[in-house]
């Protein structure tokens, strides 16, 4: 059946796209959208989802694609509805601290439109040169940075919405304070695309810091960089970032042989100066190394990049280090050694030196390769680990749920190839108040058209 | 209605103490810190747990019985006035500290614990709780919860909601649920992110898990006399722009320095047309030189004088004269009003313009402190309410101030809510559908729509809320 | 539906003091017994409103009322906390008055408050009640009886206890000339803190008169709603001090803050009212007085960790917190450390704990908790009733913390010549 037809009456003709390229590019494991929309307004992207809803479509909404892999296998999945050509810059007040965007725009774009005035968008998900803001709202993406200028949530200030049957509401407005009404930017953040499709955002912005410096302190041992780094956090220092890195993931970053701890600071000459001794202090026999500005933000680079490496279809190989984890350009290759699985575990940070130990000793017992990122302070760890053997890591991933459930926190598979994705739920079951999400859905799309299945507990 | 069967089973749940249902005793729950509007409920209840929260709220759920949860009292909107809401459920007997986590940095408390206490309770340890509302001295951690309340120090460390990881919810059906949870990242929508800010409509809130940060290690604190609104605002843009992102920005005008001059004896200069509380917080080094660059702005502005605090009692003082801005204004009039309204920082002396002239106009003096940093606005509008024709005219201007600040960009409620105050102004920020929306959303935790009935949302069908006459003041 | 009388005669209190409150909330966690009780009746806030519904008569007294008025302890708490000015304890005051009026009490509460008055204020009295129990005491009996009852476990260690000398002149060169009021409680039952204070002003260079003549400072008859006895004792008292002292110096964190307010209480006594202002403004409690002379620093040490309490009508009534700090810190060997909620009532608040024991009791336990808490040997108070209450307490919870009037602890300074002591 051609369902196009209808889309080409509201689109332009290269509005909707329906060649094998294309489509193949917005694919999840081996299910492919008939077409991928492309509205180049908020009104036509509205008409679009009016006809899918009449035409009883299931739709995806994306922007670049980059987040396609985390999430089950949808139940339907007919059109893809891309916000990519709606990235226009609408507003940056400069004197207000915000700025709002169209969420086709990738970070990327949106901090380079912001230099100017010295001023950035304070959230580091891996790849921003694809990653949309609304693939960023989406799918709650984060990176280093959250330690000290928050998650989405605590940038996201306005947000317009369009929902299944093709309604146009918001939530929120223009400025920083706002508490009229239920604050729908929770809602939608981290909502996997379940809930409708952002179509517009406003944020909260930060000044650039006079400069920044990246230091490095190897260890012994991972869970060694991880209490060092819990020791940064209680000390007089005030960091941007506090990573630990495995010796896996310090290899495959270029970044030596060691574990590592890793911090950003921010600031005046002086504030950096005094973080510096205060981290020399604190790190005793082991030497700090320092990178300041191209050199530290080069290896920022690729921290923040640590994560989303080895998903992306369209990833470039120079980026990509992760070659021998089967991890490469085309994650979705069957057979023949690559197994391999994605991970983010959320902890207490108190609890990450010992479950990350004990998660190296169980993936070093199974021969598996096993690189680990966490940023510590907010009890966050990225695992990312390949083998041979497809059960062997099927147990390894059910051995990290048991691990985080244990600690009282959550795991996630959020890198999945497509012939384990059967065999694993990327969310977990038992989450609390999934009653009342079912209900949250059941309210917004009550025809259960946008990206059925994709998220926790079969929304 | 609540017949004695109903009271006698709230006695059995809660203990004889625990219920209040005598008229005289009744009255005194009729408003909170929000007086224009009172309503008396039919029996109040105090529980002393979540589980008798959840059993108490089984009981009214079976009963189909509406109520309405209650912390301090202290909330600037109505927002537990009861409306159609025969049963109010106070929280003040759930008072413990349930855990703190100092390692990790969180804080568990049930909903009666005071705002303050959760901060004393760290504050040895170098830790803090960051909401910071004027009232927290009385304001609970659940009313805190429900109003999403900010306070001073928004500008740098958010709001409560970037403050709770977790909350104990008991819906209106008598569930307890748990949502979030002392992790960071939790899978599934974000609903405790939806209850903060639910102004009480979606359950009652008995626990928070909340997050605490670490103090920072030094303060410097401004204080910066300006002849005009003008040159003052003039220096907030011109410290942001200089990439500073001051701990706190706080502004008085005249009227409000004035009164607070006459009450505490801060030495502050009566003539002066706005007085700046500027505060930097972070490590030691190069604390000063921020300050330096601050001061300079503020000369810059021509800022008549510009102190610095020398130590932590004047530092305290200064604080005071802010946080007891509202009580000081009191003195100037039996009774205020005060507003809450939102605009783009750089909108502020407009809407400051504004207010000034519908002052002019209705007649009535109007002072203002606020969140400068952040743009949010504290009109306070002195009346009497025993004079019906000045209430009348606070309504109004209230309703004018608010849609000047929608008109300018902002919003038409900062931190306080919009409980039953200005459910009228929410079409001027709201289309029918974002109402419509919401008001699902509320029916997915409260299908019968009996927790905190009348508020935030105007009901289907009104264009206008108009406020029910038995609910005015007493004139 | 409310009658709003504005123009009428007051029923106990001028309307317009009501209207200072703009019911804005933040003195509820201030208060202790909206602490303990969580009710908004039993707030400040609550009260005013109860007040306020009575003074214009949109309600008539009822048990219930009477009974919310009651459990205020007069502490004063809610007048720091209030950003507005309310002058609550004078709307309390008046209240106290109208429910003696209006409120018929059972005729155990009445036997008892009428005992109180009666014999409280009146030292000689209060000497002759107690010589039985003096005996008691001396006999052995009196340590059962105090656990039996409330009242009785009220009482220190029964001693006997004669009348200071009418001047006791200053050492070395006369610095000022003061008065001193001698209490009537205090003086039965804290009068080695009155010969303490007085040997502490001497050693400063006070010459002390304790005129015969005085009386009660009138606090207990104003906290019962007796004001005509009240005035009695204020007009004794302003009579019985010679006009020409320098100060007035009271050990008693109740009685200054009454004295210091003779000036209104008599405001519209036209034979009084100039004589009133005149001694209120010389009444000085003896902490705040030390520390202004400036005092003669001890050379003697106290080795001990030591805590403070604030009493309620030195710190919340006359606003006095960091004198008796200043003095404790003066003392060399001294370890002074904060104890946590130092200002809320300890439930002695005048005789509320022979009235209301039950809320005496539980305030009381909050406050042995904290000065537990403190690892403190010796908790430190400038009130003789909050000494005795506190005293009560550690007592039922075991510990043998000492409970001192800073001025004790300064007398036993300057006394111990060499060495210092430890306890």
């Amino acid at each position: 059946m051609n369902i196009t037809a209808p889309f080409s009456e509201v689109l332009p003709a290269d509005g909707v796209a329906t060649s094998d390229e294309a489509v193949g590019a917005f694919a999840v494991d081996g299910m492919i959208p008939q077409c991928v929309l492309f509205p180049e307004t908020v009104d036509d992207l509205s008409r679009c989802l009016r006809v899918a809803d009449q035409a009883s479509l299931a739709v995806m909404p994306v922007g670049n694609g980059t987040q396609l892999g985390c999430g089950n296998l949808p139940q339907r999945y007919d059109v893809a509805l891309s916000t990519r050509r709606l990235a226009r810059l609408l507003a940056h007040e400069a004197a207000d601290m915000t700025v709002t965007v169209e969420a086709g725009a990738t970070l990327a774009e949106v901090n380079r439109a912001l230099e100017p005035a010295r001023q950035h968008l304070p959230l580091d998900p891996p790849q921003p040169e694809q990653t949309t803001v609304g693939a960023a709202i989406a799918t709650d993406a984060s990176g280093p940075l959250r330690l000290s200028q928050g998650k989405v949530r605590d940038l996201l200030i306005g947000v317009k919405v369009v929902l299944a049957d093709g309604t146009l509401v918001k939530g929120g407005g223009r400025v920083v304070k706002n508490v009229a009404g239920y604050d729908l930017m929770k809602l939608f953040t981290g909502s996997f695309g379940t809930l409708g499709t952002v179509v517009e955002a406003t944020f909260k912005l930060r000044p650039r810091p006079e400069s920044e410096v990246l230091f490095a302190v190897p260890t012994r041992e991972t869970g060694i960089a991880a209490s060092l780094a819990l020791e940064v956090l209680g000390a007089s220092l005030a960091p941007s970032y506090v990573e630990a890195l495995n010796q896996t993931a310090a290899a495959a970053l270029d970044l030596g042989d060691e574990p590592l701890l890793i911090v950003g600071c921010g600031g005046s000459e002086e504030e950096i100066n005094i973080q510096s001794q205060r981290l020399q202090d604190l790190a005793g026999k082991q030497r700090v190394r320092t990178y300041a500005e191209t050199e530290g933000a080069q290896i920022y680079c690729r921290l923040r990049d640590f994560p989303g490496a080895g998903f992306l279809p369209r990833l470039s190989r120079e980026a990509c280090p992760l070659d021998t984890l089967g991890a490469g350009s085309e994650p979705r290759r069957r057979g023949q050694g690559d197994g391999f699985l994605g991970c983010k575990l959320s902890l207490l940070p108190s609890k990450l030196a010992s479950v990350l130990s004990d998660i190296e000793a169980e993936a070093g017992a199974k021969k598996m390769n096993c690189a680990i990122l966490s940023h510590v302070g907010s009890g966050i760890a990225y695992v990312r680990c390949g083998a041979a053997d497809d059960d062997a890591v099927v147990q390894f991933a059910q051995r990290l749920r048991a691990a985080a459930r244990q600690a009282d926190g959550w795991a996630i598979f959020d890198v999945l190839p497509a012939h384990l994705r059967a065999r694993l739920d990327t969310w977990d079951a038992e989450v609390p108040g999934i009653s009342l999400m079912r209900g949250v859905k059941k309210v917004l799309d009550p025809k259960g058209r946008l990206s059925p299945g994709r998220f926790v507990g079969g929304i | 209605m609540v017949d004695g069967r109903i009271v006698t089973a709230l006695r059995a749940i809660a203990g004889d103490d625990a219920v209040i249902a005598r008229p005289t005793e009744l009255k005194v729950y009729e408003c909170d810190g929000y007086t224009l509007e009172k309503s008396v409920p039919e029996v109040v209840v105090l529980p002393a747990s979540a589980e008798e929260v959840v059993q108490i709220v089984r009981v009214l759920h079976r009963e189909n019985i509406a109520f309405v949860p209650r912390g301090a009292g202290t909330g600037l909107s109505g927002g537990c006035l009861p409306v159609d809401a025969p049963v109010m459920i106070g929280t003040s007997r759930m008072n413990r500290i349930i855990d703190i986590d100092l390692v990790n940095r969180r804080a568990t408390v049930e909903a009666g614990v005071v705002n303050l206490w959760v901060t004393n309770a760290v504050q040895q340890r170098g830790l803090a709780y960051a909401p910071d509302p004027s009232s927290q001295q009385a304001c609970t951690i659940g009313g805190n919860v429900a109003e999403n309340s900010g306070g001073p120090h928004t500008l740098k460390y958010g709001v409560t909601t970037n403050h709770v990881l977790g909350v104990e919810l008991v819906l209106p059906d008598g569930e307890l649920v748990h949502l979030g949870g002392a992790v960071e990242d939790v899978p599934g929508y974000d609903l405790t992110g939806v209850v903060v800010g639910a102004e009480g409509t979606f359950g009652v809130v008995t626990a928070a898990t909340l997050r605490l940060i670490r103090q920072p290690e030094t303060w410097r604190t401004l204080l910066g006399i300006f002849e005009s609104v003008d040159d003052a605002t003039a220096t907030i843009s011109g410290i942001i722009a200089a990439g500073i992102i001051p701990a706190a920005l706080e502004m008085m005008d005249q009227l409000i320095v004035q009164a607070v001059e006459a009450a505490f004896h801060f030495g502050f200069p009566t003539d002066a047309g706005a007085v700046l509380i500027i505060e930097l917080d972070g490590l030691a080094a190069g604390l000063d030189r921020q300050a330096q660059r601050v001061l300079e702005i503020c000369q810059a502005q021509r800022a008549r004088t510009v102190r610095v605090a020398k130590d932590e009692t004047e530092r305290a003082a200064l604080w005071k004269s802010r946080k007891r801005a509202f009580g000081a204004i009191g003195r100037l009039a039996p009774n205020y009003c005060t507003q809450d309204g939102v605009v783009p920082r750089t909108q502020v002396p407009e809407i400051l313009r504004r207010i000034t002239e519908v002052g002019r106009r209705y007649q009535l003096r109007i002072g203002n402190v606020f969140h400068a940093g952040d743009g949010n606005i504290h009109p306070i509008l002195l009346y009497d309410e025993r004079d019906a024709d000045q209430v009348r005219r606070v309504l109004a201007a209230s309703a004018e101030i608010l849609e000047a600040c929608v008109a300018l960009g902002g919003t038409i409620t900062g931190e306080h809510g919009i409980g039953v105050e200005k459910i009228a102004q929410m079409p001027l920020i709201f289309s029918p559908a974002d109402l419509l929306v919401m008001s699902q959303l509320r029916q997915v935790f409260d299908p019968a729509g009996r927790c905190n009935p009348g508020k935030i949302l105007p009901t289907p069908g009104a264009c206008v809320e108009t406020k029910r006459p038995q609910r005015q003041a007493a004139v | 539906m409310s009658a709003v009388t504005t123009s009428a005669a007051p029923r106990f209190v001028e309307y317009e003091k009501f209207l200072d409150c703009v019911h804005c909330g933040l003195c509820l966690s201030a208060c202790p017994t909206y602490r303990e009780l969580g009710t908004e009746m039993d707030s400040p806030r609550g009260r005013i409103y109860l007040m306020k519904a009575l003074e214009d008569g949109s309600v008539v007294m009822t048990a219930d009322i009477a009974r919310h008025l009651d459990l205020c302890l007069g502490c004063r708490a809610c007048e720091t906390a209030c950003p507005s000015g309310v002058r609550y304890g004078d709307l309390i005051e008046a209240a106290r008055w109208f429910v003696e009026e209006r409120h018929s009490r059972s005729r155990f509460d009445r036997w008892r408050r009428g005992l109180i008055t009666r014999i409280f204020p009146h030292p000689q009295r209060l000497r002759l009640a107690l010589r039985p129990l003096l005996v008691l005491e001396r006999v052995g009996i009196l340590g059962l009886l105090r656990r039996v009852s409330p009242v009785v476990d009220m009482l220190p260690q029964l001693e006997g206890s004669a009348p200071l000398p009418e001047v006791v002149v200053a050492q070395g060169i006369e610095r000022q000339r003061v008065g001193f009021l001698a209490g009537c409680v205090a003086q039965v039952l804290c009068s080695h803190i009155n010969r303490a204070t007085v040997r502490v002003l001497a050693q400063n260079g006070c010459t002390v008169v304790t005129p015969p003549a005085q009386a009660c400072c009138g606090a207990l008859y104003l906290h019962s709603g007796k004001r005509q006895e009240a005035l009695e004792c204020a007009r004794r008292n302003i009579a019985a001090f010679p006009a020409d002292l320098d100060a007035i110096i009271v050990n008693a964190a109740g009685c200054g803050a009454a004295m210091k307010e003779y000036g209104d209480l008599l405001a519209h006594d036209a034979a009084y009212a100039e004589r009133a202002r005149v001694f209120s403004a010389k009444v000085r409690d003896v902490t705040e007085f030390l520390v202004a002379l400036p005092l003669v620093p001890p050379s003697g040490a106290i080795r001990a960790r030591i805590t403070y309490h604030d009493a309620c009508h030195l710190a919340h009534a006359q606003g006095v917190r960091e004198a008796p700090r200043q003095l404790l810190r003066q003392i060399p060997g001294l370890e002074l450390v904060e104890l946590a909620d130092a200002d809320t009532c300890c439930g002695s608040a005048g005789s509320y704990n022979l009235t209301e024991t039950v809320m005496a009791r539980r305030l009381a336990e909050r406050k042995v908790a904290n000065i537990r808490a403190t690892g403190a040997t010796c908790v430190a108070v400038a009130n003789p009733g909050c000494i005795l209450q506190i005293q009560a307490g550690l007592h039922r919870a075991g510990l043998s913390t000492r409970v001192a009037h800073p001025i004790e602890l300064l007398d036993q300074a300057y006394r111990t010549r060499w060495g210092g002591t430890r306890y």
